[in-house]
């Protein structure tokens, strides 16, 4: 006798759920009380035991699909109820199908289960008592298939429904995925180079895989545009020599940085474009009214990108402390979550090591990066005279989606009038 | 395309769920980094602002038992509990049980105001101040809640979307309208003493038995 056991409310009053896992297949033969699919509802997560013991001949629904309080979720063929009696159960008034209880005590993770409700008692074969459709043909037009076999081929944009499965009742599997992708993109046979023996792998560092994954992020995201420019920064070296010796006095030096970090600043407040964010979500853009600044650290694991807060607020001595401390931190790896958070711009200031231009990539989703490039002592016209000046090349990437050309110009024109002229920085 | 890695839960709770049971055993534990744990059937794409996430490499889990998306902080107490299986009612049930004795030792502490909320929620004047889960096997019955000590609901906003499922009370309000904390209604909570009345208030619950 074919016996459908129903999906059963399991105590929430919910009236649906979704299928996580099947644990039996169509063939095997299970007891009563053993598990036979992990059901999902609004806040359980739960093994459904089987009320009966019987040979599996179908299973209604695959993972991943959501099935309603009453409907089928199993057939078992019964052993031991035939012919005659089995027509006579068939035949019987429907059982509300709700609230009644297992009587099977062997196991149960719920205790108000419903027991065989509407044609859930058919008999054996061909009979015309009661006709239901067989699982085949009720179940949804879906190809059977593993939860992570449909992520893959959702992410790689495979069909799913034309890749041939290997496993249980042709079930599409992983590997099916990876194997239908190698197919279609029919790689080049490998041809022996000799060289196999000469590369080094390195395995993937955490850091690193967060710097791959932003890097893509950002340049796929964000259409980049650079511009690149010079600006003559004597004034500010005499600034700095002049001061420097105070703020050692005080415990900290005083870096280029502190003046860059100053003067981006003091122009965001200005061109509020390059302190947004694009949040393409909610189609709109967010200007930020804080000025957090990342600078991007070169560490001995790679680069980080650690993040000054509210440095519109911060004097030049507290932010020269600032920054002392998170370029220690960083290299010393002792930086924390927080450190990283809530940046608004950033600047990558490659010049220390060297380097005199570049295309930075913006550390999204912020609006715009400034590069800066090695100071150099080159020839500057200056009063229709050759000087020998101290150029500072400016390199900066904005996300063209939200900053355009003029804007950004206009930006980096104020950033460059407080380099050449710090001074400005106090009275401006 | 946007990916984020979704972690297997290995969170500190996770070996109650993995073996069998013979007594009750809880847990009470303030979390060490901020996460985000998915229910057992959210997608990362369908609950998770992910450009925030990647942006402040927020670890992502998924968790085996329902509901949907939490964030643990060091500014929440998370509340996990392991039962013996029996034959004793379904969720709804064990969600009554434990989050009443949760009610009754919260107002031991002076808070007041405390209803249960929805399938598994605890409320202080109709917002949420603590979510619950359930997962059960054939071997254990595991529940798992996060409080809201002092977390501001716009953290929440920046990594989790509006859920897709939502109870009655909710009416559609967004996370900072509808999540609250204990110290933002004005508590203030010391956490060793609230966990020590918490674990040891939780261990007296037995359930019955049928």
């Amino acid at each position: 006798m074919r016996y459908i056991f129903k999906f059963p409310d399991i105590g929430e009053g919910i009236t649906e759920g979704r299928i996580i896992k099947w644990y039996v297949k169509k063939g095997q033969v299970i007891n009563s009380g053993d598990p036979i699919v992990n059901m999902e509802t609004d806040k359980v997560v739960t093994d459904i035991p089987s009320p009966k013991s019987g040979t599996v001949t179908a299973l209604y629904g695959s993972e991943g699909d959501i099935i309603n309080v009453d409907d089928p979720l199993v057939e078992l063929e019964i052993a031991g109820v035939e012919g005659e009696e089995a027509q006579e159960i068939a035949k019987e008034e429907p059982k509300k199908a709700t609230e009644e209880t297992v009587n099977e005590k062997g196991f149960g993770v719920v205790g108000t289960i419903d027991v065989a409700g509407d044609s859930a008692l058919l008999p054996p074969t061909n009979e015309g008592i009661v006709e239901t459709k067989r699982s085949e043909e009720v179940q949804p037009q879906k190809v059977l298939a593993t939860p992570v076999a449909r992520a893959l081929a959702r992410d790689l944009g495979i069909d799913i429904n034309v890749v041939k499965g290997t496993g249980p009742a042709g079930r599409v599997m992983k590997q099916d995925i990876h194997n239908y992708r190698f197919a279609i993109q029919a790689p080049a046979p490998k041809t022996s180079t000799g060289t196999e023996e000469l590369i080094e792998y390195e395995d993937l560092t955490q850091i690193r895989k967060t710097i791959a994954q932003n890097m893509v992020i950002s340049k796929q995201t964000a259409p980049h545009m650079t511009i690149i420019d010079e600006v003559e920064v004597s004034k500010l070296i005499e600034v700095r020599n002049k001061y420097k010796e105070k703020f050692i006095e005080q415990g900290t030096g005083l870096s280029f940085l502190t003046f860059f970090m100053k003067a981006v600043t003091k122009a965001l407040q200005n061109h509020s474009a390059l302190n947004a964010e694009f949040d393409a979500e909610n189609n709109r853009i967010a200007h930020k009214k804080y000025y957090n600044i990342g600078i991007a650290v070169d560490t001995d694991e790679g680069l980080v990108v650690p993040v000054i807060k509210a440095v519109d607020r911060l004097s030049f001595l507290q932010l020269s402390q600032k920054i002392d401390d998170v370029v220690t931190r960083a290299r010393e790896r002792k930086l924390t979550l927080d450190d990283f958070k809530d940046g608004t711009f950033t600047i990558t200031n490659y010049g220390s090591i060297g380097g005199m231009y570049g295309m930075p990539v913006i550390n999204y989703p912020q609006a715009a990066i400034l590069g800066i490039g090695r100071l150099l002592r080159k020839p500057i016209v200056r009063d229709e005279n050759v000087e020998i000046g101290n150029v500072l090349p400016l390199s900066m990437s904005v996300d063209h989606r939200i900053v355009d050309g003029g804007e950004a110009v206009r930006f980096l024109n104020r950033v460059m009038q407080y380099l050449a002229d710090p001074v400005a920085l106090l009275l401006m | 395309m946007e990916q984020i890695e979704v972690r297997e839960y290995d969170l500190p709770d996770s070996y109650l769920f993995k073996k069998k049971v013979d007594v009750t055993s809880v847990k009470v534990w303030i979390p060490e980094k901020t996460c985000l744990v998915l229910g057992r059937s959210n997608d990362p794409d369908g609950s998770l602002h992910i450009r925030n996430i990647i942006s402040n490499n927020i670890p992502v889990y998924k968790r085996p038992s329902g509901g949907e998306t939490v964030i643990l902080t060091l500014n929440t107490v998370v509340i996990s509990i392991a039962f013996q299986q029996t034959n004793f009612k379904g969720g709804r049930s064990y969600f009554d049980i434990i989050n009443n004795r949760i009610k009754t030792l919260l107002e031991a502490l002076g808070i007041k105001n405390i209803e249960l909320k929805g399938i598994s929620d605890i409320a202080l004047n109709d917002v949420k101040i603590l979510g619950s889960a359930l997962y059960q096997n054939k071997e254990v019955v595991f529940y798992h809640a996060v409080l809201n000590i002092s977390e501001s609901a716009e953290l929440m906003e920046r990594y989790i979307k509006h859920p897709a499922r939502e109870p009655d009370y909710r009416k559609s309000r967004k996370h900072r309208e509808f999540v609250t904390s204990l110290t933002k209604e004005k508590y203030e909570v010391n956490k060793m003493e609230l966990i020590t009345v918490l674990e040891k208030g939780l261990q007296e619950i037995r359930l019955p038995s049928t």
